[in-house]
């Protein structure tokens, strides 16, 4: 494979003043480098790493591209457990409601909700009978959905934000 | 070692745990996501919301990667889907009373002729892009980052042809050479009446 696409190749046969005009507006957008804390954010992702437990996807792709919504219906999956979660974003985005439904085929007591703000923090949601569940969260951190079903491994959701 | 051997072998080794190896990841493609988040039209605090979503699940997704040479193909893809998602949903007013509370806007230095001249050309060249389409916004702020994002990450990033790349970026950058603002500025910040950057 190559290395690099012709980017600067294609800019010498750009007309001479479009040259110049992307020199400059280069420079402009210099000024609108990426902060040193959003890399340093990126880096510390790292410590959300999933290392011992399974990671329920999203069942159903497009449903991923709804997710512009204020109001979403989402399934997290893996082969045996689902986790149905309807998601509502207050429209001054102060608040997160998720109402959802864990469906296991051991008991499953309560969800856990990790939130990757600053600080990180888990809030514990109990299940009802039916596997329900309803958590209210004063932030629009990144959260993921952890469940651990009796005698199986914890079972993590993807990333919701 | 070419640089798609190179991102495969990143992720390779972070897939596996090296902490080292996914930050080489994040100082190769920490700035494709941000730009990518920016072009989308988010501010700041979006844009590093936007960042921190997108390395989250790269992070989740590590070790089930098909095609680890397209780890930036899949930044990008990621990014502008979340950032549209963002975008979608943030009508957010100008807050006075929070800006009142800061302290107002900062205070403006004094300017010396030279520096006028600078700022007004800058200031020209700001709102001339700003007044491009998005498409085209977003098209040159990934040309334009440093270093410049691969024709091939692009297409992916905006959902081109590789084909048009080229072509596009002259027609953006024309159109934004005859912006009125462009027009009525010289280089060097002079007004003039010819108008800068027109093709004679």
């Amino acid at each position: 494979m190559t290395e690099e696409p012709p980017v600067e190749a294609d800019a010498e046969q750009l007309p001479e003043h479009l040259r110049h005009l992307e020199a400059e507006l280069r420079q402009h957008l210099a000024a609108d480098d990426v902060p040193h804390q959003v890399l340093d954010g990126a880096r510390g992702a790292w410590t959300w790493r999933l290392i011992d437990g399974e990671l329920a996807e999203l069942s159903d792709q497009e449903e991923a591209v709804l997710r512009a919504d204020l109001h979403t219906l989402v399934t997290f999956a893996t082969d045996e457990v689902f986790i149905d979660v309807d998601r509502v974003i207050d429209p001054s985005g102060s608040s997160v409601v998720l109402v959802g439904q864990v469906t296991a085929p051991s008991r499953v007591t309560a969800v856990e909700v990790e939130l990757a703000g600053d600080p990180p923090r888990t809030v514990v949601a109990e299940l009802d009978e039916a596997g329900g569940f309803r958590v209210t969260l004063d932030a629009d951190a990144p959260a993921r959905l952890v469940v651990h079903p009796a005698g199986g491994r914890r079972v993590v959701s993807s990333w919701m934000r | 070692m070419e640089a798609d051997d190179q991102v495969v072998a990143l992720v390779a080794r972070a897939a596996g745990g090296d902490q080292a190896a996914y930050e080489a990841l994040v100082d190769r493609f920490g700035r494709l996501v941000w730009h990518i988040a920016r072009s989308c039209g988010l501010d700041g605090d979006d844009a590093a919301d936007v960042s921190q979503t997108v390395w989250l699940r790269f992070v989740e997704q590590l070790p089930r990667l098909r095609e680890p040479a397209r780890a930036g193909a899949w930044l990008a893809t990621t990014a502008r889907r979340e950032a549209m998602a963002v975008a979608h949903r943030r009508v957010r007013p100008i807050d006075l009373v929070e800006l009142e509370d800061r302290g107002g806007l900062p205070p403006v230095p004094p300017l010396d002729a030279s520096t006028l001249e600078a700022d007004e050309r800058a200031s020209a060249v700001r709102q001339a892009f700003s007044d491009l389409p998005q498409w085209c916004r977003a098209l040159l702020r990934l040309l334009c980052a440093d270093p410049p994002t691969p024709y091939r990450v692009v297409a992916v990033a905006l959902d081109m042809a590789v084909g048009s790349i080229g072509p596009s970026r002259q027609r953006c950058l024309a159109q934004l050479s005859r912006h009125p603002a462009m027009a009525c500025i010289s280089e060097g910040g002079r007004r003039s009446g010819g108008g800068m950057g027109r093709p004679s």
